[in-house]
């Protein structure tokens, strides 16, 4: 077994990485990171057996990404967190990414972290030991996901010029 | 041969095809213009998504020293504890025992010695700051009495 802090080491960049693709605001990136791996050395240390640590980590940064989702639904309507974020991409960035980013925010939290596990570069493998997806409908799910996020695209490019 | 499916498209951006997939997919590619151009949007779209995502990424992510709790360490100073208060518990027992043995069964050869605690026993202190009586019977039976604090 690993020591923690190899495992900490070796992991912390990928889910911090795959937490700020999933949640914009930098801090609370730190944040729920730092979380997950308390909450892993908690797990490991009261004698839990994690077999596949980089899958357990994603998994719980996920759900802390969505428990902080949830919490901000609380406080802020959820259209007036469109507009700043696009205001913010406009200034920043280029239309495509722009309006790109926004179609992929509004897929369901699990969808888009399929995206987000993809745009990291997992295999198609390690996708399926993450999301607990049968591996034979990677391919397949991923594919509907793209022509949806193409979908929503076009959606949103007849709403602004025409 | 039948046009490629999406999700056959998508394994093959992918590069998640077996050779056997791989090379009948090639081969319609190069007949199929159709579904040539299909996989090249295919490959865009998913290049765009990818490079969409990692816009609010940062060049350097800082590991931060981690504030584990202090729970490795925790266990030890408990365990420790616990071993004193064994420890005291075995040695005020034995202490008792030795207080009290068969009386008047004593051998007059000799000189013995008997040790007791004061009146005013304090449960709560250790052992060794313990008030004690020591009686010292010497062969002729005359008890001298000594006090230990
Ligand atoms: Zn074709």
């Amino acid at each position: 077994m690993e020591t923690f802090e190899k495992i900490y080491t070796d992991n912390y960049e990928a889910m911090f990485r795959v937490a700020r693709k999933m949640v914009y605001d930098v801090d609370v990136v730190a944040d729920i990171v730092q979380e997950v791996f308390i909450y892993f050395f908690d797990k490991v240390n009261s004698g839990d057996v994690v077999r596949y640590p980089k899958s357990w980590l994603y998994r719980a940064t996920y759900n802390k990404c969505i428990d902080y989702w949830r919490d901000k639904k609380r406080f802020v309507a959820l259209d007036l967190l469109d507009s700043c974020e696009i205001e913010e991409y406009n200034t920043d960035h280029s239309e495509m990414k722009a309006v790109l980013n926004k179609a992929i925010d509004k897929l369901k939290p699990q969808e888009k972290f399929l995206i987000v596990l993809y745009s990291e570069g997992l295999s198609y493998k390690e996708i399926a030991e993450v999301t607990e997806m049968k591996f034979s409908s990677v391919g397949k799910t991923l594919s509907r996901l793209l022509k949806k996020i193409e979908q929503k695209l076009i959606y949103q490019y007849d709403e602004l010029y025409n | 041969m039948n046009c490629i499916t999406n999700e056959s498209i998508q394994r093959f951006i992918d590069c998640e095809t077996n050779l056997d997939e791989s090379v009948l997919i090639k081969n319609h590619l190069s007949k199929c213009e159709q579904c040539a151009s299909r996989v090249e949007a295919q490959q865009k779209l998913a290049d765009d998504i990818k490079l969409a995502l990692s816009e609010h990424q940062e060049n350097y992510i800082e590991i931060p020293k981690i504030n584990i709790p202090h729970q490795i360490n925790r266990r030890r100073p408990v365990l420790k504890m616990r071993m004193i208060y064994a420890l005291s518990a075995a040695c005020l027992l034995s202490f008792f025992v030795l207080t009290f043995p068969n009386k008047g069964d004593f051998d007059q050869d000799e000189i013995t010695m008997l040790e007791s605690f004061d009146d005013d026993f304090d449960a709560n202190l250790p052992v060794d700051q313990q008030k004690m009586m020591i009686h010292v019977v010497d062969p002729t039976g005359k008890v001298t009495e000594f006090h230990v604090k």
